[in-house]
């Protein structure tokens, strides 16, 4: 009996090890190369999603569940993973079916157009993000073939590979994986490019028998689980035979009376600009999310009865995405914002702000400028640091050697302030690493301590 | 079905539940169904092999029991040898062999003969052949009553943990335990842990060190036109360690997993990086091949009990059978015989050494000579590896040439050593799994115990904390899996 007690132990306390092993090796929601929003689902209370997007990056870079929320009390969410092919859909959205009972559902008819991942990292994101179940399962089985499926039911012979590339929010929770709604903006331009502007050909293609299957497949079960099906073509730059496919879609969609939107061809009605609405020829970034995800408003309103939530509490994460993209949208403003002090003053009307000034080096022709963030000529002739924090100014350190104070942001997040004779590069280090960029006259740094990112790090010279 | 395979993850604990949850009687006629499923996993249609080699040696056994004239015994011994070394020579050696007649017949201008057959070689061949004939010597020497029960014979032959790489057991060791298993304790509780810790710390050495290390020795190997000699001697340090953890973390796993079903395998390693000579080192590496050689060849031809010039002609013949039994190719020959070289010509240089460290007052008791004597023997074990490593003789040659003549010591400065497969992360993985080694080891060598004989000695707390960071250590760290070409255990195929 003693043995037996202990051998249970054993297993229990190496279950444990184990499983916390698992957590830490595993693909997460963490923004970067396996983007998926399969954790957001989790964390997501029951039957709170009213509206879904299913679909591959195109959809979580189109599609920005915080403006239907800000603008109606819309409950959406980005369903999404990078290259979710017609199988991932399908099986994404029963998992999400399992704890949500979505009105209505649009998918990104992208899945269309390719039949198997051209990167070996879509099939990790898509195959092994899912809690185990029977569908996690049958998401292996509809893309690998019989015979090569072990490595991907057990997980551990690929995931833990990832041992080389941990990083910190492989140890911790990532915030945006709890409350984030699926969503992840790009805030660049593209470059010039080509535009093709195939989505105009008329030419119906054929759907192939797999193609044919998915849309069956959707159809079939938003009768089954009583949503309403809609199909979407995020705004991509689309090719003359793939618009084929797509327009084949449109012809089952009309067929079926599914409502059909290929927003390549509404680029009038959107307001999308090519070039100053899309990060790359294939993904709009977030100023080209804002007219689609506002296209779709409309629709929403006019065509679907769905209710306000706004205020309740129980889509408190709604909120909480919503302050993240204003955060997001503000630093993007501040970052772009040409006047170093216009940029101070946006930033400390941001709440969770921290900005630092530091004045090093030569930097009298800087002083009368001060005066306009209320910090004194008689304050600034000896030089110093300054931290903007809770609403206030404070000057937390003097030019002079020795002086410093930490600032701690979180657990995990450090800002030092402090004077280094003949090294101005170490004033400010924040998690070590300098954020001075100038050795005579103004260093600004702004952080967000909401996002914890950096918004921007700038040097006036003197 | 590898040791670190899934499925033998699945196998094993259906095995040993079963093994306990049934009545004592039976339990042997389970080990049969479960070895032969566990060898024929790897290729159904050679259990026939075994099976006949078992029913070979069984019936061999019997004769001599009732054989009671001397030419009679010798000539049942005969054919139990001449069949089994048979099929051994068919399977291992017939293309080596054919081979070698080929080139004689071209440098006489003679056509080739084609070989007629393409065999793969079967796993484990030569270990459960050597192991069933020590059982035919065992019974002519008296040395053991032959067995009647067929299925404790077979099992005998087959036993699973110790099939295909050994150790290679002796009939009195573990024939005797399978006669008395409706003896045995229900439940060994302490035998359970040590064999599972030893199972845990083989696993760890194979998966996180010799698989590891490989990518290495692998990449240094097929760039030998491209080496200097820090390249070469790394890889060939290398490859010293990899056969080593390679073949005795098979060994610990298979003695492991004797002890979770409570028997009892012979030792196989014994710290052979610590001899102090050649003749040390091979009482501590394969311990079981080497003893079975020490028995049934090596005193059979005289051993040492004779002139100089034919215990030196017995030593060769012994090593060279030896590199023989080790691959049916002229480099693991030469690897043998470099084995029987450095055996002798130590005999020889014994006074000479002795006159010179009395003429220098050299303190032979001082750890700084122990240490020598280890570095020295070492040194001359990774110089033989190479011969083992290499596929060819001109490989082998070329190598040696490389790490001897292309001194360029600014590799160790310039990073270039991480180009070969393993980066600076991978680097620091396996140097932190080789100080875990060389502490495993250290504990052997100093105080006798292996891993699991020292953890079942220790407080609960400890163990668990070791086993579970080996487990979860073999998970993470391990080499197999999706982007890993799972390598076989070097040993299968010998």
């Amino acid at each position: 009996m003693k043995n037996a007690i202990r051998g249970a132990g054993f297993v229990l306390a190496l279950v444990l090890a184990i499983s916390y092993a698992y957590h830490v090796v595993s693909w997460k929601d963490t923004t970067g190369d396996y983007l998926s929003s399969v954790e957001q689902l989790y964390s997501t209370p029951k039957d709170l999603v009213d509206v879904v997007f299913m679909g591959s990056s195109h959809t979580y870079c189109a599609i920005n569940p915080s403006i239907l929320w800000e603008d109606q009390g819309i409950a959406a969410f980005d369903m999404s993973t990078s290259g979710q092919d017609r199988n991932a859909t399908y099986h994404y959205l029963k998992e999400l079916l399992k704890t949500q009972s979505p009105q209505v559902v649009f998918i990104d008819m992208y899945g269309l157009l390719f039949d198997r991942h051209a990167i070996e990292g879509n099939v990790y994101r898509n195959l092994l993000s899912m809690r185990y179940s029977k569908n996690a399962i049958d998401i292996v089985n509809g893309y690998i073939e019989e015979g090569e499926r072990l490595d991907y039911y057990l997980r551990w012979p690929i995931v833990h590979t990832r041992y080389k590339e941990l990083k910190m929010y492989d140890f911790i929770k990532y915030p945006v994986s709890v409350y984030g709604r699926g969503e992840a903006l790009a805030w660049t331009k593209t470059d010039m490019f080509e535009y093709e502007g195939a989505a105009f050909i008329d030419e119906v293609g054929e759907l192939d028998e797999e193609n044919a299957k998915w849309l069956s497949d959707l159809k079939a079960l938003s009768e089954e689980e009583n949503f309403t099906l809609v199909f979407f073509v995020a705004p991509f730059d689309v090719k003359e035979e793939e618009q084929l496919v797509l327009n084949a879609a449109k012809a089952y969609a009309d067929e079926n009376g599914i409502a059909f939107y290929d927003l390549n061809r509404l680029d009038k009605e959107i307001g999308l600009d090519r070039y100053a609405d899309m990060t790359d020829p294939h993904h709009t970034n977030a100023f080209g999310a804002e007219k689609v995800t506002k296209y779709f408003e409309d629709i929403l309103v006019s065509e679907f009865d769905l209710k306000d939530h706004s205020g309740d509490a129980k889509y408190s994460y709604w909120d909480k995405d919503l302050k993240y993209n204003k955060h997001l949208s503000a630093a993007d403003v501040i970052k772009n914002t040409t006047d170093v002090y216009d940029c101070i003053e946006l930033a400390t009307e941001l709440d969770d702000t921290i900005v630092v000034l530091s004045l090093d080096g030569e930097f009298e022709n800087i002083i009368p400028n001060l005066a306009r963030l209320g910090i004194s000529e008689e304050e600034a002739v000896t030089g110093g640091k300054w931290v903007y924090q809770n609403g206030a100014w404070a000057k937390m350190v003097e030019n002079l050697p020795g002086q410093i104070k930490a600032i701690e942001i979180d657990r995990y997040h450090t800002l030092i302030i402090q004077y280094v004779e003949g090294n101005t590069q170490a004033n400010i280090l924040l998690d070590k690493e300098s954020a001075v960029t100038t050795s005579n006259g103004l260093n600004i740094v702004v952080y967000d301590g909401f996002t914890n990112e950096l918004v921007t790090k700038r040097g006036v010279d003197n | 079905m590898s040791f670190n395979s899934f499925q033998f993850l699945v196998f094993f604990p259906i095995v040993v539940i079963l093994y306990y949850a049934i009545p004592k009687k039976i339990r042997p006629i389970w080990l049969v169904i479960a070895s032969y499923y566990f060898y024929m996993s790897w290729n159904a249609k050679y259990a026939v092999l075994i099976l006949t080699s078992t029913i070979i040696t069984y019936l061999s056994g019997i004769l001599l029991g009732k054989a009671e004239k001397v030419s009679s015994r010798k000539w049942i011994v005969a054919g139990s040898f001449i069949t089994n070394l048979g099929i051994l020579v068919m399977f291992k050696y017939f293309a080596f062999f054919l081979s070698n007649l080929n080139k004689v017949l071209g440098i006489l201008h003679v056509s080739a003969i084609d070989n007629p057959f393409s065999f793969v070689l079967p796993v484990g061949i030569s270990f459960y052949t050597f192991q069933a004939l020590s059982y035919t010597v065992d019974v002519y020497r008296h040395e053991i009553e032959p067995e009647k029960n067929f299925i404790n014979y077979a099992l005998f032959v087959s036993f699973f943990p110790q099939l295909v790489a050994g150790p290679i057991e002796r009939s009195g060791n573990l024939l005797t335990q399978i006669q008395s298993v409706s003896k045995k304790k229900l439940f060994d509780y302490d035998k359970f842990v040590k064999g599972f810790s030893l199972m845990c710390w083989g696993m760890f050495v194979k998966m996180v060190i010799a698989d590891r290390v490989a990518i290495f020795v692998d990449t240094v190997f097929n760039s030998i036109y491209n080496i200097g000699s820090v390249e070469a001697l790394f890889g060939a340090l290398g490859f010293t360690l990899q056969i080593y953890c390679d073949f005795s973390g098979y060994s610990l796993i298979a003695i492991g997993a004797a002890n979770v079903m409570g028997f009892d395998l012979m030792e196989n390693f014994n710290t052979p990086y610590f001899a102090e000579s050649i003749q040390d080192f091979w009482r501590r590496w394969h311990i079981s091949l080497s003893t079975w050689f020490r028995d049934y060849l090596y005193i059979p031809l005289g051993g040492s009990r004779c002139s100089k010039l034919r215990k030196y002609f017995n030593i060769m013949v012994t090593f060279l059978v030896s590199g023989l039994w080790h691959g049916a190719a002229w480099t693991f020959v030469i690897w043998g015989g470099l084995h029987g070289i450095y055996q002798i010509v130590g005999d020889l240089l014994r006074p000479v050494k002795k006159k010179v460290n009395e003429l220098l007052k050299v303190n032979t008791e001082a750890f700084s000579f122990k240490f020598g004597r280890i570095i020295t023997t070492f040194f001359l074990t990774v110089v033989a590896w190479i011969f083992f490593k290499a596929g060819s003789i001109g490989v082998a040659f070329r190598y040696l040439r490389a790490l001897f003549t292309k001194w360029n010591p600014w590799v160790f400065f310039d990073s270039s050593l991480y180009e070969y497969g393993l980066d600076r992360p991978e680097a620091m993985i396996l140097l932190w799994s080789i100080l875990a080694l060389f502490v495993v080891d250290v504990i052997r060598y100093k105080k006798g115990l292996n891993i699991g004989e020292f953890l079942v000695k220790q407080n609960l707390w400890f163990r668990w904390i070791v086993l579970i960071v080996l487990i979860v250590c073999c998970l993470v760290f391990g080499e197999y899996g999706i982007d890993f070409d799972s390598s076989q255990f070097i040993y299968f195929q010998f």
